[in-house]
């Protein structure tokens, strides 16, 4: 038993003895949910006045801190050089071994709260789990940090011995205040309110630009232009009219700060997440640590990612900058949950992008992608899907506007446009250890994917393929949590896509790395 | 091309060739037919049954227009003869798999075709299943699993029960010499 007497004090991970959380465990998660009690207690003694319910809330205080005590007195690790063990319950006692070999990632979170302590949270994923395979809240900051480098230590040598790095520790990549503050500003919540702004804006603009400029047209086609609310807010016209334009009209200027306050929050947001951003490598374990309150520190070993994927927003490509996301195979369970994904480089530029990549895939270094195009007939097939759509809009639309239906026509050269764009930014390039693709023009997303992690490729060949004599070829992965799915490829020639398939297949077979394939009886370390 | 193979100590394994597709595929097993029509028939049984014992129920008692009941038996009819005689023929001309020493190939679909690789090594597990109706007529379903995302798990279902057997062998034990 080793019992930490202060909050700060207790010694680091002391290898092969059983350790219990900080004692701060008793304290930390009541203070931590204070916030979101307190509405709850708000509700209970002023609006409720009822007794019962206060009599209830005097029952789940005690229980609640009852729960904690008793998590903190029969929950107990202990880690050594091959595996961290984690015995808990009371009436169901659980014994969980976690192979240090197995584990993907070891994740330190601390909020302010915790960094004001000098406490953490420890998270730990393998591959096999659903979620977390394992949680320590709460450890001493030192516990913490040494557990992450009995882990460091144990994988260390693991991945293919082609490396000529040095073993010292070594920054690859920080995010200086500018890059961090231009970040924000295109980051995706920022951009949305931005945006917003501009739309107010816009339609204010136009209402007021309209009553001058287009008296002479017929009121009924301005109508929808000029008196935009009334069509989008059901309620005008009603007894709710007064209320939604003093939101809308009266304090134009109080909706537009209002606006740019969430644009000015969204942009604090980002850039307090990631403050600090940095990324070192030791070995072959990749360390990031970020934020400015809330302080994250993740570690991975480089042979586990099991993808790489670059994105590029429109706002963010005009300011030549770039995010990164990866797979490590950790978790499995939020593949469409879109909220869970964290970047692994939250944001940037073109140069840091060349300088990493390599960084993370070595056998990529120097081989500068030559992208293969697929086949352009991608172009008509596109072009027809989308302007069957235009037609029947356009059809449904002849009735209501007439000869106003008019205004659909100049969507179809434009529509054709867009299918040649894609086109002509849609690419995939292979060499014997990598497969890449990418994508898109508004975002431009590029994905790396080394060949040894590819787990299954299936080719498929819809009767609108067929009549093309074209198919499609998805790749699978493990644990596509970040770059959200399998690649697939479409509008491959069917030669081309056969022969893509084949070569992936084999070649992902024969290639034997520390891939997945090392993290394989997850579920029967468990005990 | 191949740098990897020769950096990799394994011997490596042979080439599967690409041109030939139809030689080395193995077919399911015959009785997959009856499998598949006695499913359909008994999954669309109880509504066919539903359906004429409600359309005679309204030819007796009400003045439904007549044609409408007849044009719906008709069309049941029609789906039924599609669905438990002529489209398992199709799905068993579509459906075929091999197994290299590389890896285990699996194709199948009438009008949406696909073909599935899986490399051995990158297999997890493999299940063998094997319903009420299958174990009569000495079939299983094979089951594949690997630690993919959204296509993690394989089923080839129909191949007779000891060669399905037999493959799960063969896999494993290759998979088995992979990791070594």
């Amino acid at each position: 038993m080793n019992l930490k007497a202060g909050p700060s004090g207790g010694d680091a991970v002391r290898l092969g003895a059983w350790q219990r959380l900080h004692i701060a465990t008793l304290i930390v998660p009541l203070l931590a949910s204070l916030p979101a009690l307190v509405p709850l207690i708000i509700v209970v003694v002023v609006v409720s006045r009822n007794s019962a319910a206060i009599f209830g809330m005097w029952f789940l205080i005690p229980a609640f801190a009852l729960f904690h005590v008793l998590r903190y007195s029969t929950f107990r690790y202990q880690v050594n050089e091959t595996e961290i063990i984690i015995q808990e319950g009371l009436f169901w006692r659980q014994e969980r071994r976690i192979p240090v070999s197995r584990i993907q990632r070891v994740e330190i979170k601390q909020s302010a709260f915790h960094r004001i302590l000098g406490l953490a949270r420890v998270e730990i994923s393998t591959a096999g789990s659903e979620e977390r395979e394992a949680v320590l809240d709460t450890v001493s900051d030192e516990s913490a940090h040494a557990l992450k480098r009995v882990v460091e230590a144990a994988q260390k040598g693991e991945a293919p011995a082609s490396e000529i790095q040095p073993k010292g520790r070594a920054t690859l990549l920080r995010l200086p205040l500018r890059v961090l503050l231009l970040g924000g500003v295109t980051s995706r919540a920022a951009a949305t309110f931005a945006a917003l702004i501009g739309v107010i804006l816009y339609f204010q603009g136009v209402a007021m630009l309209g009553s001058l400029f287009f008296r002479g047209v017929d009121p009924r086609v301005l109508d929808p232009v000029v008196n935009w609310q009334k069509f989008v807010i059901p309620g005008r016209g009603t007894r709710l009219a007064p209320v939604i334009d003093f939101f809308l009209n009266d304090t134009l200027l109080n909706s537009v700060l209002l606006v740019f306050g969430g644009f000015l929050l969204a942009l604090i947001r980002f850039v307090g997440r990631h403050a600090g951003y940095e990324l070192a490598q030791t070995g072959d374990v990749l360390t990031k640590s970020q934020g400015l309150l809330k302080r994250e520190t993740s570690t991975l070993s480089r042979g586990r990612v099991q993808a790489l994927k670059v994105e590029e927003g429109l706002l963010r490509r005009w300011f030549g900058l770039a995010d990164v996301w990866i797979d490590s195979g950790g978790d499995r369970s939020k593949i469409d949950d879109k909220k869970k994904r964290a970047p692994f480089v939250p944001v940037l530029g073109a140069r840091q992008l060349q300088e990493l990549i390599p960084q993370i895939f070595p056998q990529l270094a120097g081989a500068e992608p030559s992208w293969k195009k697929v086949s352009p007939k991608a172009i008509m097939r596109g072009s027809k899907k989308g302007w069957l759509v235009v037609l029947v809009a356009m059809a449904g639309a002849v009735m209501p506007l007439g000869w106003f239906a008019v205004a659909f026509l100049p969507v179809f050269p434009l529509i054709y446009l867009l299918n040649l764009s894609s086109y002509r930014h849609t690419g995939y390039w292979m060499d014997g250890n990598y497969l890449a693709t990418r994508k898109g023009w508004f975002t431009r997303q590029t994905l790396y994917l080394p060949v040894r992690n590819v787990q299954n490729v299936s080719l498929t060949e819809t009767p609108f393929d067929r009549r093309l004599g074209l198919a499609s070829i998805t790749v699978d992965t493990a644990g596509q949590t970040n770059t959200g799915g399998g690649t697939t490829i479409r509008n491959l020639p069917m030669e081309e896509a056969r022969r893509i398939q084949e070569a992936l297949a084999i070649r992902s077979g024969r290639v034997t790395g520390p891939g997945l394939a090392t993290a394989r009886p997850t579920t029967a370390a468990q005990a | 091309m191949e740098p990897e193979a020769a950096s990799t100590g394994t011997e490596p394994t042979p080439e599967v060739d690409v041109t030939d597709v139809s030689e080395n595929f193995e077919k399911l097993d015959r009785r997959v037919l009856t499998f598949w029509i006695l499913s359909s028939v008994m999954g669309g049984g109880v509504i066919v049954l539903a359906a004429l014992v409600g359309g005679a129920l309204l030819w007796i008692y009400t003045g439904f227009p007549r044609f409408i009941i007849v044009g719906v038996w008709l069309w049941l009819a029609l789906t039924l003869f599609l669905e438990a005689w002529w489209l398992p023929r199709r799905r068993y001309e579509a459906t075929a798999f091999r197994l290299s020493p590389a890896c285990f190939e699996f194709r199948s679909g009438v009008y949406w075709k696909t073909s599935v690789m899986i490399p051995i090594s990158r297999l997890q597990h493999i299940d063998l299943l094997r319903g009420p109706l299958e174990q009569r007529l000495g079939l299983a379903t094979l089951e594949i699993f690997t630690a993919g995302t959204r296509n993690a798990s394989h089923r080839v279902s129909g191949i007779r029960a000891d060669r399905a057997l037999e493959l799960r062998r063969t896999m494993i034990e290759s998979a088995e010499l992979e990791l070594e």
